[in-house]
């Protein structure tokens, strides 16, 4: 029997596309929120934003990317425009773990996707740090190959350097995925203070 | 001036205050943002800025890695000097 899942399909800077659950989009913030830089931390997560009383890291997926794709972090520039959006995600770091928040920079507004396991595809060969972030892919018929991310990886500090010839283990159907990502911030309906008001 | 112990070393800076760390909301440094070494542990908003918490000894021992890493840089570079040469 075909599954589907529920999600938001995320516009990045420069042409990128990637995806998440329904349940892990929490708020956007669309009007170019004061990014707080601070020093020595990797190019892709150089920014926190203060947000509801809370401090969280807001990380630049594409900055990630494009280091990989060409020469590693040590080389990575993030350069951000004024107008910016900041998409603010929910996620688990472990099964059982408290829901926790954290924030990604977005181009667009993210758009409502339903996902069907027909829709499953491998993840782009390139760039290889597509391997490191995401937990799936689907076909999206205008966008292509979709990838959904693996939100707690992005979040907990265990992504490394892109390595072209490196693909993980365990790569799944998309669609389900994006139904567990879902489950697994099943305790996000508790927060509804902090989703009120959210897109 | 600050002090690790009996050791002293300057910091260069454009004003210096104090807070009351008391009042302070610190939070750990997001696991994404942090780096081996890294000199910063925590995080503070102080009305609509952001604090980043350290210690005098967590600076000396960053400070001390960078000059290490400068002074490898210039050995190199002065080796590549003398090859081309």
């Amino acid at each position: 029997m075909s599954r589907e899942g529920n999600g938001w399909l995320l516009k990045l800077r420069g042409q990128w596309h990637a995806a998440v659950g329904l349940r892990e989009m929490v708020h956007v913030l669309p009007y170019s929120p004061r990014l707080h830089m601070v020093p020595q931390t990797p190019p892709h997560a150089r920014h926190v934003i203060l947000w509801e009383g809370k401090v969280l890291p807001v990380v630049d997926l594409v900055a990630y990317l494009e280091a990989g794709a060409e020469a590693g972090l040590r080389t990575a520039t993030n350069p951000l425009s004024l107008d910016h959006l900041v998409g603010v995600v929910a996620y688990q770091a472990a099964p059982g773990a408290e829901v926790s928040l954290a924030a990604m920079l977005l181009g667009k507004i993210p758009e409502r996707i339903w996902v069907t396991d027909e829709q499953a595809c491998a993840l782009p060969e390139s760039p290889s740090g597509w391997q490191q972030v995401a937990i799936s892919c689907f076909e999206h018929p205008d966008c292509g190959a979709v990838p959904i991310l693996d939100l707690p990886r992005i979040f907990s500090g265990r992504l490394s350097v892109p390595d072209p010839g490196h693909r993980r283990e365990g790569l799944e159907n998309g669609p389900a995925l994006i139904e567990t990502a879902d489950q697994r911030v099943g305790a996000l309906r508790q927060h509804a203070a902090l989703a009120a008001g959210g897109i | 001036m600050l002090a690790v112990g009996s050791e002293l070393f300057g910091l260069a800076c454009e004003s210096v205050s104090t807070v009351d760390a008391e009042h302070l909301e610190a939070v750990a440094l997001p696991d994404c943002m942090s780096t081996r070494g890294h000199p910063i542990s925590a995080l503070a908003r102080s009305e609509d800025d952001l604090l980043c918490m350290t210690c005098a000894a967590d600076l000396l021992r960053f400070a001390s890695r960078a000059s290490e890493a400068a002074d490898e840089y210039r050995l190199r570079q002065l080796a590549l000097q003398r090859e081309s040469k």
